[in-house]
């Protein structure tokens, strides 16, 4: 018994250790947000003198916030619910045909092998399509980026989720006159809620740190998204941390409470995808 | 079955063909840049046409992050906007890392920007032989900038690049702990080890040393090696780069390296794990008394502490008062792209004239705390005032001198860590490596 109830306090304390560590960097961040850069070259680890807000103000105001999440809003959302909708139907055929068809076995092998090229190499091609088709500098032109250079990884998740779903499932539904599209939708779509829920998780939380492609496709001032305005906070050889990590600390918000919001579906949808039954 | 192959050979050849039909510059070297860009699609970035008239846009992509310098920037923009009716100013400023990346995208995808900006000659040099470059030789505002800088900023006898500021290098010091204690700007070796001696033992750390970050690193030898022996050698660099020359061979480069190591016990606790955010803060704390820096270091410093009065001495070299000499070079030059046409060659001239004007670079110079290439009566910092201002016989002028391409400076300062970083130092281990580093580059 006494056995036992040290155990369960080495474990308390384990854990509260880890939520420590855990914890630490966000809430520097979080203090830091709140110093004077005064303050900040006095200590990191200290409180702030005072809780004021001019960091925030500061940020907001550099880094024009509100349209920049309006931009961001508009280009993840949109860009999440095409993933989700392309890739599970991607992800059901692959599933479901791929024995029959070398096509859909070459498809599937297509899309692994793309996970493998970085963007830097598309980068320039990239650029000169976009640019002979007047999508730069536009949001839409940024769905279209963002939905194709994430379909592959999303379908690839649903393939391994859709091969755990029984057959026999659909093949009533066969059974009882529904086309393969209505059995799709009606059936099949709804047991994968897990993985869709993971994939929009997940694709959230990318698509909103996104850097690399919108500083490359947005490069004017009205359409440029959050991560891109964070650089306003670094110059060459100065950065104002109060101010980038307060601008920091208002653009996760959103995607640390989607994250919350989806977190149980996240990791039974991740298990479950990634083991074959 | 033979229809599938000549289908899947087809495929692969267009894949081929589709790789290889662009040999314009990559994303991540200019050396890769090719003259063949130029003359296509050239007024596409830099023209509009409106249905009332013709509009002509300019694009300037630049990496002015900073609040004082897109205050700048943005000033640019109004003042040329009001004075030309049919002209727009589009301004794309992206951070300074993906700077060259986003250009040379942009250049290869026949999308250039009117104006942008280049550090230094050799840069010019890339970007002039590929084409890129339009020659500024005949721009009147060239006439408004400081004659000793625009050498920067020629290639082939051409004017290609206008260099916008000036930078110095020297020892910048907190004014009143010196007063405090009672210290005088050193001028020599034995001076400035009293100084350091006063601070030490006041619990003072007499250098910041953010040598954490190779970049920073370098500019602490650099006030020794360059006042010394590419002040008295213009082709010093040159000549070590086509291996004429070697490290082995220059006493006064082993002397000033020797010097670097006789004053690490001077340096912080923890030199090699100190950033430059890092030392800023050390000296505006009032921790370090001294840093061997850049004049940028001024703006960041007081930046922690509005109220530090900082002051700069060139880096003594030896125990002779007038070898001392203040490092100034040629900070970023603003470059115009290469248009084939006369009208946006026009607004792209107005423009420089703007942007060289002396009211245009006040605000350069009193919002984003610059040393301006325009000479003028600027409300500048004390400290940059004091480098700007210093006697031009104890100045040492970089420009127009050539110097280490990157890969060499990488190697440079990369062994010379290695050196510095042991708790034992051997002057001739260190040239040695360095003579191997720079012969391994040319092989």
């Amino acid at each position: 018994m006494r056995k036992i109830r040290i155990s369960s306090l080495l474990y308390i304390l384990l854990m509260l250790l880890a939520i420590c560590i855990f914890i630490m960097p966000v809430a520097l961040a979080v203090l830091t947000s709140f110093k004077s850069k005064p303050e900040l070259a006095k200590s990191i680890l200290s409180l702030p003198a005072t809780w004021n807000l001019d960091n925030y103000k500061g940020a907001v105001e550099r880094s024009d916030f509100l349209n920049s999440l309006k931009n961001t809003v508009a280009v993840v959302a949109p860009s999440v619910v095409i993933i989700v909708l392309c890739s599970s139907m991607s992800g059901y055929t692959v599933a479901r045909h791929s024995r029959d068809s070398r096509a859909l076995r070459l498809l599937d092998k297509v899309y692994l092998a793309s996970l493998m090229i970085p963007f830097q190499i598309l980068m320039i091609p990239v650029y000169k399509i976009y640019k002979s088709l007047h999508l730069l500098n536009t949001l839409h032109g940024m769905i279209f980026m963002l939905v194709g250079t994430s379909i592959a990884y999303s379908s690839f998740l649903y393939v391994g989720f859709v091969k755990g779903i029984p057959h026999e499932i659909e093949e009533s539904a066969y059974m009882d006159g529904c086309s393969e599209f209505r059995c799709f939708w009606l059936i099949t779509f709804p047991l994968l809620k897990a993985i869709s829920a993971t994939v929009a998780a997940l694709h959230t939380m990318w698509l909103w740190n996104d850097f690399n492609i919108a500083v490359i496709l947005l490069q004017k001032e009205n359409v440029r998204t959050i991560t891109i305005k964070q650089f306003y906070f670094f110059g060459k050889y100065t950065a104002d941390y109060g101010m980038a990590f307060a601008a920091a600390i208002l653009s996760m918000i959103p995607v640390v409470a989607c994250f919350m919001f989806m977190q149980k579906y996240i990791v039974n949808g991740i298990v479950v995808g990634a083991v074959k039954s | 079955m033979s229809k599938k192959r000549i289908i899947a050979v087809s495929m692969v050849l267009a894949m081929l063909l589709t790789g290889c039909g662009s040999t314009a510059a990559t994303a991540n070297g200019t050396e890769e840049a090719k003259v063949e860009q130029v003359g296509q699609d050239t007024t596409s970035a830099a023209e509009e046409k409106s249905s009332d008239g013709e509009v002509i846009t300019l694009t300037w992509l630049n990496h002015y992050a900073e609040a004082g310098k897109q205050a700048w920037v943005q000033s640019v923009k109004e003042q040329f906007e009001a004075k030309y009716d049919n002209v727009v100013l589009n301004i794309e400023t992206v951070d300074a890392d993906s700077h060259k990346t986003i250009l040379q995208t942009k250049l290869a995808s026949d999308d250039a920007p009117t104006i942008f900006d280049l550090s230094s000659n050799a840069d010019l040099q890339v970007y002039n032989e590929a084409g890129y470059l339009a020659d500024l030789s005949d721009f009147e505002c060239l006439a408004n900038v400081d004659a000793g800088l625009l050498k920067e900023g020629q290639v082939d006898g051409k004017q290609v690049g206008i260099p916008i500021e000036l930078s110095g290098y020297g020892i910048f010091y907190n004014v009143d702990m010196f007063n405090e204690y009672g210290l005088e700007e050193p001028t020599t070796l034995s001076e400035l080890k009293n100084v350091c001696e006063t601070l030490k033992a006041n619990g003072i750390t007499p250098f910041a040393t953010p040598f954490a970050e190779a970049w920073a690193f370098s500019c602490y030898p650099r006030v020794l090696y360059d006042a010394v022996c590419w002040n008295n050698d213009g082709a010093f660099w040159e000549k070590l780069a086509d291996r004429s020359l070697k490290f082995a061979d220059c006493e006064d480069f082993k002397k000033q390296m020797q010097t670097v190591w006789d004053f690490h016990e001077y340096w912080g606790e923890d030199a090699f794990g100190t950033s430059w955010d890092s030392a800023q803060q050390i000296m505006a704390n009032g921790e370090a008394a001294m840093i061997a820096h850049g004049s940028w270091a001024v703006d960041g410093i007081t930046s922690y502490n509005p109220d530090i009065n900082l002051g700069v001495f060139p880096m003594p070299v030896s125990e002779d008062p007038s070898e001392c000499r203040m490092i100034k070079e040629p900070g970023q030059q603003l470059v115009l792209f290469n248009y084939q046409d006369e009208r946006i060659m026009e607004a792209a001239r107005n423009l420089y004239n703007l942007i060289y004007s002396q009211d245009c670079m006040r605000v350069y110079a009193e919002e984003a705390h610059q040393m301006p290439s325009v000479p003028g009566d600027y409300n500048i910092l004390p400290a940059l005032a004091e480098i700007v201002n210093y006697p031009a016989e104890l100045s040492f002028s970089e420009a127009g001198l050539k110097r280490n391409d990157p890969e060499h400076e990488d190697v440079l300062f990369e062994t010379m860590m290695n050196a510095y970083t042991g708790s034992t130092f051997d002057v001739n281990e260190l040239v040695d490596a360095l003579d191997t580093a720079f012969d391994n580059i040319k092989k």
